[in-house]
């Protein structure tokens, strides 16, 4: 949304044309799998079995939708995971943001060495076991804390997130030192305006990270009241063929929903809510609005 | 010397008031990562050790190299070993700029609508597990019902395919391909939330200048984001040996395997499931090793080519 | 003022980041409180309320008694207060309190929390839970070597007194399978499941041997030609070519999978399994000397074009989906899949698919399977730290019950299941549970493994087919195969690097363009270098032992 216009030269314009019809390419081939799970989710169970790709529903139906909230068990599971999204992401910025800030500041003596310590961490880990101990230790096995404190800081977002603070430029905080305000005035007040697009993407990666996190769900809750979706969702997914429905009698396995079809339609809602929120997002992403407001 | 010790001490005085704040921001993170992170790290010892999954590990036997020299003593995993090597390289070649370009053309996008359309798109995939993603490419690339099948009877085609997803010579080309088509929207995303932070007036300034649009990406664009670039590089290779685990188990089959186990799909064979703790630890610890060395590396240079990048 | 208050605000900001962070004092409380249900026994007043109420509730028989033990035998624990933690791995997880688990508590007088997780997560779980020292109370043990694992930590309690004591079904059900494991000898600690496994059935469409004129296969070459007309001869009369003779999948064939195993038993290979060659050499079952013809049978199916032909990389789900909507007319799957659990929902064709199963008989009269066993080794364990073993005890007693099945499989009688005809095995679900969903929530169906007894619900409600299939199949187990129930060193070792081999092996000779001899050598001597040899020398040892143990 630049100001100042400009002609295109006619090369610009066949370059641009290419760029276009690549893009629409590019989304077909990124939306389709998706749908694919979308509209298959939505079909009957037998229509879908012969395969294929699937544009519409055949035969629409909500069958395996229905089948999954008749159960008391997927609420307390929503709740909790979204509980826990909505929490653990709200922690993870603050931390994050809080780290990630001083790091950016090149006057800062000892910023090196904390870098490195940080960074180590993402090259090695103590493992399962040591980890697993050291949340029993803490007594932290089957509480909700143990969904928010263990993965609260992740080494990676807060790398890219102070990379993005470097690009601010330093005059503005030099600026603003100068009317006295301490760093973290600055932090607030011109960082954290200044860096939306860069917490849209922080929220959105801690976001979905912390609805799609099942293993800690797996180990360290037992408590069915603390369940979380994905745990819920997982157990109904992967069945192991040779020891499920498949071999040993069961009369309920013969209700007409395919094994195929449930996948889907777990997949379906457990991205949708991700879709959804990363829509309303993207309104942080449009660019060259903020350096000038904050400067008039 | 009174005066210049003093004015030292000032000067550290002036420092710390300066600077406390920041301190006391670390804080948090410093210990979190002290806790989480550092406490458990004992763990490590596994992988020198004879640790099966009970009792203390600090009481389990100290057995050397011997976890080591039992992984590399195996065909399987020296070919394991040279597979992740050539499939992480060429994830690195293909996929590391593949976001990059893609968030250059989405940022040259004007229309609002489409460019939102592009950006929630190109995330979707990732939201989708490498279970269901095999289920789609075998019903895309199936040579007896799938849609390549399909597409070649319409052309009239009738003749023999092949089966992209068994044979030896292109499934690791599948394994780049999916990857860099699954892995893109992160990137880019990140790339793009990136781009807007540059300075619009650079932009504006170009423009009175008569520079096109290509300049303008080139010079200002790519100029502006190449702090982020280099950390993700840098991140990226700390992470090369991770070929790709959760990928790689769902989408090989027997028929590839010689192409396609990596050390982390070998190793879970052997047993992970089982408890062999020490195996793996080792086999992860071995990994981690490398990837420090090539990220002492990749930042020694980055800091040559620019002092002000680099993450340590 | 401002600023400090934004200061105050930052502050404070920090201190409860850091609070959380380093944890533990500030949340001792909440983990206290919501923990009890987890890896701690709950000692709560409320706790006891409930197991006294229930107590006066229930009439049991075995109540009396406890205290009796309690004083007279001290070999064994039996607070009845402590929870007993289960571990099982499951496929949905039923509601927290649900109808089923109430029964059983209720039935068995015992505080139950059964944990349930998804198979694939299983053993990650229960390997952490055991290395934190957080064993559960009961869990499964899936394999010889884990097994052995486990006896050798000394994490398991010696079940032998307890059940002798307190529960005769186990013992009774039991009697055939327990004295077959070496590690139970003079002592239980592994209870394995009681039921007969459903072996693999040669399933064929019988609507479409109609339709071509042709007879039930019951040898090798009537069975080739049944699957080339079947492919070529268009079995649904639609005149496209549009079906195949067999459906496979590869993970189902190499190592003791279903697939084909008929087949490997007409040349009169246990597949999957030991075997004893005549020099005496116990090896596995791909070096029996019959193993060369059977894969050249098998690669001349498929060269025939009568196997569907993605068999390298068609997920499981589609392949049944071939079978089910009738472009595939041979599986060979146990009758349970087949002909009870997709009939007739699944099929899409209208009328559904007849269904037969045939017995496949090579040059000699050579037929039949080995018997299937769920893995040796494979059963359930009691931790030593079990405080309620006598509570396991009756547990186990009352699963291995026709009772105790049915509650577990069915679910509670009259609430959400009624028979109609028990003999038959006529079952029919009541109100809401008609809902497969509903009923799992309820407990139905979930923890069915559970101690399961020789004649478990499931077999019970099979339709009548598929008890004639599953029949069938138990009559065919009459090959002879090595049953070795110790623990192998080199397996524990190398097993999954041999195995790699092995399924890297068939895969090639199914598709390879060389000739089948070459590679078959090429990698047996590649198995036998990575430890094939050494573990076939200490399996002609075990053999020696534990021959007498199996007769």
């Amino acid at each position: 949304m630049s100001k100042v216009k400009y002609k295109k030269s006619p090369g610009e314009r066949v370059s641009e044309l290419i760029i276009n019809i690549l893009l629409v390419i590019i989304v077909f081939v990124m939306i389709y799998p998706f749908w694919h799970v979308l509209m298959y989710s939505l079909s009957d169970s037998r229509a879908a079995m012969s395969g294929g790709l699937f544009f519409y529903p055949r035969k629409f139906t909500l069958i395996t939708y229905r089948m999954l909230i008749r159960t008391k068990q997927i609420f307390i599971a929503f709740k909790n995971s979204v509980l826990k999204t909505v929490l653990a992401t709200f922690f993870s910025l603050i931390i994050t943001a809080l780290t990630a800030y001083p790091l950016s500041i090149p006057g800062l003596k000892g910023r090196r060495l904390v870098q490195v310590y940080i960074f180590f961490t993402m090259l090695f880990s103590g493992g399962i076991i040591p980890t697993y101990l050291l949340i029993k230790d803490l007594h932290m096995l089957d509480t909700f804390w143990v969904y928010l404190i263990p993965g609260m800081l992740s080494a990676h977002h807060m790398f890219i997130l102070r990379n993005f603070f470097q690009a601010i430029p330093d005059s503005l905080e030099e600026s603003a030192m100068l009317d006295g305000a301490s760093h973290m005035d600055i932090l607030l007040w011109i960082v954290l305006p200044l860096s939306k697009a860069a917490f849209a993407t922080q929220t959105m990666f801690y976001g979905v990270s912390n609805w799609n996190e099942y293993m800690d769900g797996v180990l360290y809750v037992n408590d069915q009241r603390l369940q979380l979706l994905q745990v819920y969702l997982r157990q109904l997914i992967y069945t192991d063929g040779s020891k499920s429905v498949l071999s040993g009698a069961d009369l309920a396995a013969s209700a007409a929903v395919t094994e195929e079809s449930m996948k889907m339609t777990v997949v379906a809602i457990t991205v949708l809510p991700v879709i959804i929120v990363y829509s309303f997002l993207q309104k942080y992403y449009m660019k060259g609005i903020m350096i000038g407001s904050v400067k008039e | 010397m009174n005066t210049t010790e003093r004015s030292k001490w000032k000067k550290q005085i002036g420092y710390f008031r300066r600077y406390w704040m920041l301190y006391a921001m670390l804080i948090p993170g410093i210990v979190y990562i002290t806790v989480f992170k550092y406490v458990p790290m004992y763990g490590v010892s596994i992988a020198f050790k004879d640790y099966n999954g009970f009792g203390k590990i600090a009481e389990a036997e100290w057995v050397g190299l011997k976890n080591f020299r039992r992984l590399f003593e195996t065909n399987a995993f020296r070919r394991a070993f040279y597979n992740n090597i050539i499939i992480s390289l060429a994830k690195l070649v293909f996929g590391f700029p593949a976001p990059i370009i893609l968030a250059l053309m989405i940022d040259g996008i004007r229309t609002k609508w489409a460019k939102r359309i592009v950006q929630t798109s190109v995330i979707l995939p990732d939201f989708v597990s490498w279970v269901v993603i095999y289920g789609l490419m075998y019903a895309i690339f199936s040579p007896n019902t799938g849609v390549i099948r399909q597409v070649a009877s319409v052309i009239g085609y009738n003749g023999k395919l092949p089966n992209l997803l068994a044979d030896k010579e292109t499934f690791r080309a599948v394994i780049v391909g999916s990857h860099v088509w699954k892995g893109m929207g992160i990137g880019t995303v990140t790339y793009l939330a990136a781009i807007t932070g540059i300075d619009q007036q650079l932009y504006d300034a170009a423009t009175i200048d008569g520079a096109g649009r290509w300049q303008k990406t080139w010079h200002i664009t790519l100029t502006g984001i190449r702090g982020v670039i280099i950390t993700l590089l840098i991140i990226r290779i700390g992470h090369i040996m991770n070929a790709g685990f959760s990928q790689i188990f769902a989408i090989s089959n027997s028929a590839v395997v010689s192409v396609a186990d990596i050390i982390d799909t070998y190793v879970y064979r052997i047993g992970l499931t089982q408890g062999r703790f020490s195996l793996a630890t080792a086999a992860g610890l071995f990994k981690s090793v490398i990837g420090l060395v090539l990220v002492l590396f990749t930042n020694w240079i980055s800091k040559k080519v620019d002092p002000d990048s680099g993450i340590m | 003022m401002m600023k400090r208050q934004r200061r105050i605000v930052s502050i404070l900001l920090i201190v409860v980041l850091l609070c959380s962070v380093s944890g533990c004092s500030g949340e001792q409380k909440p983990s206290e409180t919501t923990a009890a249900s987890g890896t701690q026994a709950p000692t709560s007043a409320a706790a006891k309320e409930t197991t006294q109420a229930e107590k006066s509730e229930t009439t049991q028989a075995g109540q009396p008694e406890t205290t009796v033990a309690e004083e007279t035998v001290p070999s064994w624990t039996a607070d009845d207060s402590a929870e007993i933690t289960i571990l099982v791995s499951s496929d949905t997880s039923p509601d927290a309190d649900n109808l089923v688990l109430q029964e059983l508590e209720k039935q068995t007088n015992t505080k139950i929390n059964i944990i349930t997780v998804s198979g694939s997560e299983y053993s990650t779980k229960l390997n952490t839970m055991i290395a934190a020292d957080d064993v559960p109370d009961v869990f499964w043990s899936s394999n010889i070597n884990s097994l052995d694992k486990y006896l050798k930590a000394g994490i398991l309690a010696d079940m032998k007194a307890v059940l002798e004591a307190k529960a005769p079904n186990v013992i009774e059900e039991t009697k055939d399978i327990i004295p077959r494991i070496k590690a139970n000898e003079n002592a239980i600690y592994l209870i394995p499941n009681a039921d007969r496994l459903y072996p693999a059935n040669v399933v064929i469409r019988t609507d479409w041997l109609e339709n071509l004129n042709l007879e039930m296969p019951t040898d090798l070459d009537s069975f080739a030609k049944v699957m080339h007309a079947f492919t070529y001869d268009d079995p649904d009369g639609n005149g496209i070519k549009d079906t195949y003779g067999y459906a496979f999948e590869m993970s189902g064939f190499t190592g003791s999978g279903k697939q084909f195993i008929n087949i490997f038993g007409a040349f009169g290979i246990p597949k999957g399994q030991k075997v004893e060659l005549e020099d005496g050499t116990v090896t596995a079952w791909f070096k029996h000397p019959n193993f060369m013809k059977a894969m050249t049978y098998i690669r001349g199916l498929i060269d025939d074009g009568v196997v569907e032909p993605d068999f390298v990389t068609i997920p499981r789900m589609e392949m049944f989906g071939k079978f089910w909507t009738g472009q595939a007319g041979c599986l060979e799957w146990d009758a349970t899949g087949p002909a009870n659990n997709w009939y007739p929902t699944r099929y899409t064709e209208d009328p559904p698919p007849t269904l037969g199963f045939a017995t496949i008989k090579g040059e000699d009269g050579t037929y039949g399977l080995p018997e299937a066993v769920d893995g040796l080794g494979s059963g359930w364990v009691v931790s030593a730290n079990c405080k309620n073993m006598e509570g396991v005890a009756r547990i186990a007693n009352f699963c291995m019950s026709e009772e105790g099945a049915d509650l577990l499989y069915l679910g509670v009688e009259n609430v959400m299941y009624r028979w109609i005809d028990k003999e038959k095995g006529e079952v029919e679900y009541l109100g809401d549970y008609v809902d497969t969903a509903v009923h799992r929530a309820a407990g139905g169906y979930v923890y069915s493994k559970l101690f399961k007894p020789s004649s478990p619900a499931d077999y019970r409600t099979l339709m009548p087919l598929a008890r004639e299939g599953v029949q069938l199949a138990w009559d065919n187990t009459v090959l002879e195969w090595v049953y070795i129930s110790q623990a192998s060193e080199v397996r524990n070792e190398y097993g999954s690097d041999m195995d790699g081999i092995i399924t890297e092996m068939i895969t090639e000779m199914l598709l390879t363009t060389e000739d089948l001899q070459t590679v078959y050598d090429r990698y047996i001597k590649e198995w036998e270098e990575t430890g094939g040899s050494a573990w076939e020398e200490e399996m002609t040892g075990f053999w020696e032992e534990e021959r007498d143990l199996w007769r």
